[in-house]
Formats: structure tokens, C-alpha cells, sequence
């Protein structure tokens, strides 16, 4: 259905833009709330989810070669209850898209822009996303690729150029919180790394499909190092408790960022990366979304429902939390058990072993 | 030899062979008549009404001959030689003994000392020779005519290119002569695979065009389709080669260049080596080559002439230049307008001292000075040589000194458009991407003066994925960058040194893809050589 090529680096490298692009402006003080100072160890360990994620829905993808995750989940549960949760997956895909539109525009009001109405950023990276998939899905890949590095860079200077506030024995004592806290925090990180199981939308569409799945870990434990490296960072410049207490640390950490009197104000270096790395994550979402919607009622084409998508994940997102509290209470309560818990590892799990016992099927128009 | 006699609109075979291929008839035809009085009323009733047309008619022993040429267009000296071959070096008795119908034969063979002849038993195809600056001559009892090009039109010298000039390098540039441009780069390019192809385009001008390729690089897919789209041309005129980049460029509303222009024979000789074709347009100095790519317009001709230690750091320039051109006055005003804060504190007071007494917002300044600028541009285009001191005077002190004075404007803007104008000129070769970038900048003013950062960020976002999506000839445009080919990434950013040149660029280039085997010199490790030398002394 999708007609252009991408290349499994190209792959990976959008999967990341997306995985990171959000996590790293939540986590440390969703995370922080729960654990203090060991939130770095929770975005380690939730590498292992990640981990997991990758491995399944790339399993998945070589058991149905050339299909789609919402392709192949009528193959394995049926037709009514694939139907049905390809719809559900549909829904995923749109919500979750929905929410991060809903923290982009929030980030920009709190940073740069504050007077502006959130409706407006909404609006205006939409119609970017429009224009982008109306190009295909090739070109925005290849955009991707080379702003990719933008972002990574503008993160690693923020990490790294806050040192001489930093003060690294406020990391210890090292995993004093109860293992299960840790888990269940991991969890929350996880969430967002289990993400990554979007590239069994996008899997159909490579030219190759041999180091996929060693690119996908490679990218989640990138991020892994990316996500506790901002913690660390923000931990000990601030203090694990003081983390958790402001609205974005990561965005409080370029602020303290001075270096000979000229580079003292780098967060724009953090608003582009934020903007650039939305803004694929948007695309991915919106993509996904059209191509499922697509795939569940049979579509031979998906151009054409760009359009409406593209306005329904706007009222959605501009609909779905009255305010930053509600957002922020679904991020640390319902997103662990939204993410990784259900569509992001548990039912492509459940779902790779209900499809070992199913006879491998040789489908595919060529 | 051009053959003018191409029907307009010849399809092109598929897979065809690599030369120039069958002229088609033309469409009407009139045969020459043995009565010399026949053809000369046929082609003056063709040619009523003109009055830069000459009909010479003279006698050779006791042959009737006509000669029929458009004034100025030919060589006078060389048509004093024709006559003279013919009026008083004759032999007569040779030609009143050969066939009447084998004269024009006769003469051709025998008493033509020039070397581009050609024969015609067509009326038509004689008119067109004649329209094609050609001289034509007919002989009485005989029912063909002679083709003798005694070409001389009207033309320039060849001269320092006038667009892309250089420091290092050849320093010869194209002309408006098609013949002139392709002997410019044959020259440059012996090799039996450099095959040309001659298109007419023009339903009235005529306008010969010449695509050049180099038959066992060039991919010929890409090859096949330039030819589909020439041949799908039909135009009354073509007066330029910009006029054929607009009808053959595969996106219509672009501000970017998608096909190449150049004055420089150097450059289309090394795109015919990467395995591009290039389009000769009479009339134009501008050659066209294609596919182009986004990076090109961003090198000069320089860079491979220059030390490549060095190249990197004047690319790095280019870049540089073209981030300033398109996006400083917008970061300037967004800066100004939105986020004071990120200004650093000592500049602060600097810019702010120099923005008090301006009573306009910032966004109109800068428009204000932008558009002053372009005017400037744009008046130093078209100006008569004689007021040039006059806006000069202008432009330099009532723009720069009083608007300053009269506090219309800042100082710092007054510097940031200057700068934006120097950098708008050391884009490289680029006077194409030159006009896009204005453009850009303006979008880009806009985006910053009502959005601040996050409109500079969208519009630029916007640019960067039209420009990914863009397509020459079906090579994407962006192309070592996105889709990012590290192998080609030699003659981006830094110029690789010419041994190290060892592919064409993959996407390009069709088939022989080896450029360079050249090993990394290597001088022996103890300059044996100039030791043994010192020893013998």
C-alpha cells in the first residue's frame, strides 16, 4: 500500500526520532516524583522493555513478511477480533499522537511563547505533518535522517554543558528505593519506549529487512543513555527532589547552561530540538494512523484519508485533557498501563504467541 | 552539420541508437525544377516582402546560377571566394560537358573549396537552408541545389564568463553561438563517446538545440527521458536556454533551481563525467546540465582548482552564507520582537540603545531596508552604465547615512542586512539559488516577524521538506544529504583530492561508474631517488 522505499537505517533512525522526542521533557519529573535520585537507573532498566517491545513486533513482522501489524492481526486472532483490535490499535495510535500534539503546544507556551493560544501551535505543526505525509512518506524518512542529528546534538550539549553546576554525589545513595517501586517506574518509562512498536507499521516499506532488528535495540538503548543521561544531568545540577518538583527540568538544565558570557541562554537549542523531534513523532502517529485506518476497513489507497485523520487527531488533541494537571496525571497514572502494559508489549507478546500456534501463512500479493 | 530539416515534433525511438539519428522529410515538398526561372519565382514569391534578402544572379562560362543568401549572415569575404571560383577560376569546358542534371554535383565535388557542403533536390529544404543563415546555389538545368555554409552571423567573442567568474582556472565561457559552445566542449572532451543530438525547437525561431552525453556513463533511462522531453516542446520561440529548463524541470512551482545553468565549458565537461547530459541552446550562453542537485549550486568552479585543505574551509563559508542569507534578518526580528531574553546581556543595552529612538516595530525596518535592498539589486541590473555613480551615491549615502541619521532605522539592522546581502553573493556558482534565496528570506522575515523562532522553525521545516521532496530528472535533489549516501559525501561540506575521486556519483551516473583508479601519491619513503642523484655528483 505504501508505495515508496526506506531503508532499515532510515527506519531505525525515525524510530528514534519518536521514541525520544517526547520521553525526555517528562520523564525526569514524572520519574523523579517516584524515586528521587535513582530515576536514571528506571530509564536504564526500561531499556529492557524496550528491549522486548523491538524484539516482538519485529518477530512478528518476519512470521508475516510484507504486512502490517494491523495487516497480520486478523491473519492471528481472526477476522471480527483482528478487525477489532486493529481498530483499537488504530484508536492507540491516534490517542497517543493526539497526546503528544497536546504536550507540544504545551512545552511551547511554557517556554518561548506563553501569550500564544495552545490551539495555534496545534493548527500550524499540523498542517507542517499534512504537508510532510502528502509527500510521502520517503521524503519526510529523509528529513528525518538529517535532522535527527540536530536533535541528538542539541540534547547531548545540554546534558553535558551544564557541568560546572553539577554535583554528582547528589546521586547517592544509589538504588535506595524498594525494587518494586523501581520497576513499576521503569514502567512508566518503558511506556514510551515501547513506542517502538511502531515500526510494524512501517517494516512493509523497507528495501531491506536483514539488520532490523539489531538497528531497533540499537536505537532504544541510545535512547536508554540519552533519557538517563538528561536524569543524571538534571539530578546533579538540581537534587533528586527538586527535579520532581519542577515543570521540566530538562528545560530548567539549558537554562543553566553559561559558558563565556555569550552561550547563556542555549534552551532554544532544546525548543528546536523539541520542535524538530515532535514533529516526526507527530508525522509517525499520523502516518500510522492513516495507514491502519486504511488497512482495517480495506482501503487500496490511504492518500486520501490524510485529510480527515489529520483534523480528527487535532480535535482530538485539542478536546481530550482540560488542562496540564490532567495530562500530567494521565502521563504518570494510565500511560504505563496504556503503553507498555497493553499495546506496547503486552498484546504484541500475547499476540506472537497465539501466532507460534498458528500455521505460518504464505500471503502476499507481490 | 545542424539539420534543419527535423519535423518539430519527431517522437523519439525507444532504446534508439546514441547518434544523431534519420532526418524525417519535411512535410511539403517542391521539387527543384530544371528552369532556373522557376525556382527563382518559387522562392521570391516565398521569400515577398523581404528586404535583407539577396538574389544573386550570374553566369559561370555560359551556366545560369543563382545565389540566394539572407544579408549579414554571410561571410562576405567567403562568398567573394565562391564567386570567384565560379566566375574566373572556371573551367569552363568541364562543367558545360557534364550532365546539365550532374552540375551541381560537379561543383560541389570539384569547385567548392569549403568543406561543409551539402546537396538538395527539395525547394523547401533550400528555404530553410537559406533561413538557417546558410547560402544557397542553384544552377540552371540542373534539378538540385547546393548548400554551402559560409555561416557569419553576427556574434560575440568568447570572453571571461560574466556571471560565474573565477580566480583559478580556464577563464573561456560560452557564447550565444550554439556551434561555438559544442566546439568549447568537444574540445575539452575527445572522447567518440561524447554523442550529441540535434532537436529544432521553435516553430518560428528555429532554434537549434544540442544534448550532449556521454554515451557509456550517462544512465541512459534518465537519457531516454530527457529526449521524451524535449521532443514534447512546441513553442513558437525559444530565446534562451532558460525557456527550455522551464518546459523539461520535473516541478513546476518550485523556488528552486531543479536544472543547472552555466557559462563555464569546464563545468558542463565535468557534469558530462558524472554522467549528466547538458542542453546547447542557440542563442543562450548558458548551457544547461542535468540532473542537478541542491549541493551543486552551493560549489564553485574553484573548489577543484584550489588546494582541497583549503576547500573545506571556503564550503564552510558557503553554508554559513547561505544560513545567513536566508535566515538572519528573521532571526534578527524574532530576536528583537519575541525573545529579548535570549539575547546576551551586553548586547542587549548596545541593540536596545540603537532601537530607542526608532519609532517603528522592528518587522517594518527590516522589510523597510530588505526591500530598499532589493530595489538596489534590481536597479544595478537594469541601470544604464552613465547613472550608475548616481545610484551608487544613493543607495550608499541616503540609504546607509541618512536613514540612520533620521533614526528610520537602527545601525543593527542596517549591519544585518548588509550582511545579508554580502552573504546572499557567496552562495558559489549559484545565481539561480541566489534568486530562491530571496525569496526564502522573505518567508522567512514574515515566519519570524509574526511567529517568533517557532515560525522561523515551520517555515524553514517547510523548506527543507519541499526541497527533500523535490526531484531532478528522478534524482532526488537533496541527494547526499536525504537520502544520506555517506559514499558521496566527498564533494559536500570538503572536496575530496582528485585521486581519491574513485566513483561518479551513484545516482547519477548510468553505467561505467570508476572515475578515478589514481593511487594516493607516494613518494618512496626515504627519497631514494633524490639521493641517488646527489650521490652520483
Amino acid at each position: 500500500m505504501e508505495p515508496g522505499k526506506i531503508s532499515e537505517r532510515q527506519l531505525a533512525l525515525l524510530i528514534t526520532t519518536t521514541l525520544i522526542s517526547t520521553v525526555v521533557f517528562w520523564m525526569p519529573q514524572l520519574g523523579a516524583r517516584a524515586v528521587e535520585q535513582d530515576v536514571w537507573i528506571t530509564a536504564l532498566a526500561a531499556t529492557i522493555w524496550g528491549i522486548l517491545s523491538a524484539l516482538v513486533i519485529v518477530a512478528l513482522a518476519r512470521r508475516h513478511p510484507g504486512l502490517t501489524l494491523i495487516e497480520y492481526l486478523p491473519l492471528i486472532l481472526g477476522k471480527p477480533l483482528g478487525k477489532v483490535f486493529g481498530g483499537l490499535y488504530v484508536f492507540w495510535f491516534l490517542f497517543v499522537g493526539a497526546i503528544v500534539i497536546r504536550e507540544f503546544a504545551h512545552f511551547l507556551n511554557i517556554t518561548i511563547m506563553p501569550k500564544t493560544p495552545p490551539a495555534f501551535f496545534m493548527v500550524t505543526i499540523m498542517a507542517l505533518c499534512f504537508y510532510a505525509l502528502r509527500g510521502g512518506l520517503e521524503v519526510w524518512a529523509r528529513v528525518n535522517e538529517i535532522l535527527l542529528f540536530v536533535v541528538v546534538v542539541a540534547m547531548v550539549a545540554v546534558i553535558v554543558l551544564p557541568y560546572n553546576h553539577m554535583d554528582l554525589s547528589r546521586l547517592l545513595p544509589i538504588a535506595d528505593h524498594p525494587p518494586g517501586l523501581l520497576i513499576s517506574t521503569s514502567l512508566l518509562s518503558g511506556s514510551w519506549r515501547s513506542e517502538v512498536i511502531l515500526a510494524g507499521m512501517f517494516i512493509p516499506a523497507l528495501s531491506c529487512f536483514r539488520h532490523i532488528s539489531r538497528n531497533l535495540i540499537i536505537s532504544v538503548v541510545f535512547i536508554g543513555f540519552i533519557v538517563a543521561g538528561v536524569e543524571i544531568s538534571a539530578v546533579a545540577v538540581f537534587g533528586g527532589v527538586p527535579t520532581g518538583q519542577k515543570e521540566f527540568p530538562f528545560f530548567s538544565l539549558a537554562r543553566m547552561i553559561s559558558l563565556i558570557r555569550i552561550f547563556d541562554r542555549l534552551e532554544v537549542l532544546l525548543v528546536v530540538a523539541l520542535l524538530l523531534g515532535t514533529f516526526f513523532k507527530i508525522c509517525a502517529f499520523l502516518y500510522c494512523s492513516t495507514l491502519g485506518v486504511a488497512q482495517v476497513f480495506g482501503f487500496k489507497e490511504f492518500q486520501f484519508l490524510l485529510l480527515p485523520l489529520s483534523v480528527l487527531l487535532l480535535a482530538m488533541s485539542l478536546n481530550s485533557f482540560k488542562g496540564v494537571p490532567e495530562l500530567t496525571d494521565f502521563l504518570s497514572n494510565v500511560w504505563p498501563g496504556y503503553g507498555l502494559l497493553s499495546f506496547g508489549l503486552v498484546i504484541p507478546l500475547l499476540l506472537y504467541l497465539i501466532a507460534l500456534f498458528r500455521p505460518v501463512r504464505q500471503v502476499r500479493e507481490p | 552539420m545542424l539539420h534543419f530539416l527535423r519535423s518539430i515534433n519527431s517522437k523519439a525511438k525507444k532504446g534508439g541508437p546514441s547518434g544523431p539519428r534519420k532526418i524525417p522529410p519535411p512535410r511539403k515538398f517542391k521539387e527543384i525544377s530544371s528552369n532556373l526561372a522557376d525556382n527563382e519565382a518559387y522562392l521570391r514569391q516565398e521569400f515577398a516582402n523581404i528586404s535583407d534578402i539577396v538574389f544573386r544572379r550570374f553566369y559561370a562560362g555560359e551556366v545560369k546560377f543563382l545565389a540566394v543568401w539572407f544579408d549579414g549572415l554571410i561571410n562576405n569575404r567567403v562568398s567573394q571566394d565562391i564567386f570567384r571560383a565560379l566566375m574566373l577560376d572556371i573551367p569552363d569546358k568541364r562543367l558545360l560537358e557534364a550532365p546539365k542534371e550532374k552540375r551541381a554535383d560537379f561543383i560541389n565535388l570539384r569547385l567548392m573549396p569549403f568543406y561543409d557542403t551539402q546537396k538538395a533536390i527539395d525547394l523547401e529544404e533550400i528555404k530553410h537552408w537559406i533561413l538557417a543563415s546558410k547560402m544557397v546555389l542553384l544552377v540552371d538545368g540542373c534539378p538540385s541545389g547546393l548548400m554551402i555554409d559560409a555561416e557569419n552571423r553576427p556574434q560575440r567573442p568568447i570572453s571571461e564568463p560574466i556571471v560565474e567568474p573565477t580566480v583559478l582556472g580556464p577563464h573561456d565561457g560560452f557564447v550565444e553561438n550554439i556551434r561555438v559552445n559544442t566546439a568549447l566542449i568537444r574540445s575539452r572532451l575527445g572522447d567518440a563517446m561524447l554523442k550529441s543530438e540535434d532537436y529544432i525547437i521553435g516553430r518560428r525561431t528555429s532554434t537549434p538545440v544540442t544534448l550532449m552525453y556521454v554515451a557509456d556513463i550517462a544512465n541512459p533511462g534518465i537519457i531516454e527521458e530527457a529526449r521524451r522531453r524535449i521532443s514534447r516542446i512546441d513553442i513558437d520561440g525559444v530565446l534562451d536556454s532558460s525557456y527550455i529548463k522551464e518546459m523539461i524541470q520535473d516541478r513546476v512551482f518550485t523556488v528552486f533551481p531543479l536544472i543547472k545553468g552555466t557559462e563555464r565549458p569546464d563545468i558542463v565537461v565535468a557534469d558530462l563525467l558524472e554522467g549528466r547530459f547538458a542542453l546547447v541552446v542557440d542563442g543562450s550562453p548558458q548551457v544547461l546540465t542535468a540532473p542537478s542537485i541542491f549541493i551543486e549550486f552551493l560549489q564553485a568552479t574553484d573548489d577543484y582548482y584550489i588546494n582541497p585543505m583549503v576547500v573545506w574551509f571556503i564550503r564552510s563559508l558557503r553554508y554559513l552564507a547561505i544560513f545567513i542569507a536566508t535566515n538572519l534578518v528573521g532571526l534578527y526580528v524574532a530576536l528583537i520582537t519575541y525573545h529579548q531574553e535570549m539575547i546576551p546581556i551586553p548586547l542587549v543595552f548596545s541593540i536596545a540603545g540603537t532601537r530607542e529612538i526608532v519609532p517603528f516595530p522592528v518587522f517594518f525596518d527590516a522589510l523597510f531596508l530588505l526591500i530598499v535592498f532589493e530595489l538596489l539589486w534590481e536597479s544595478s541590473i537594469r541601470l544604464p552604465r552613465v547613472v550608475g555613480a548616481a545610484i551608487n551615491i544613493v543607495g550608499a549615502l541616503i540609504l546607509g547615512e541618512a536613514a540612520v541619521q533620521s533614526s528610520l532605522v537602527s545601525p543593527t539592522l542596517v549591519i544585518v542586512i548588509a550582511v545579508t546581502a554580502v552573504a546572499n553573493f557567496a552562495l558559489g556558482s549559484g545565481y539561480d539559488l541566489a534568486l530562491a534565496v530571496r525569496i526564502i528570506r522573505l518567508a522567512i522575515l514574515a515566519a519570524g516577524g509574526i511567529l517568533g523562532f517557532y515560525g522561523i522553525a515551520l517555515v524553514s521545516l517547510f523548506f527543507l521538506l519541499h526541497m527533500a521532496g523535490l526531484r531532478s530528472f528522478g534524482v532526488p535533489y537533496f541527494e547526499p544529504l536525504a537520502p544520506l549516501i555517506s559514499k558521496e559525501m566527498k564533494d559536500t561540506i570538503y572536496r575530496a583530492p582528485h585521486w581519491d575521486f574513485n566513483e561518479r556519483p551513484a545516482l547519477i551516473a548510468g553505467k561505467d561508474t570508476t572515475r578515478d583508479n589514481t593511487p594516493p601519491p607516494a613518494p618512496p619513503a626515504n627519497n631514494s631517488f633524490f639521493n641517488a642523484r646527489s650521490k652520483k655528483r
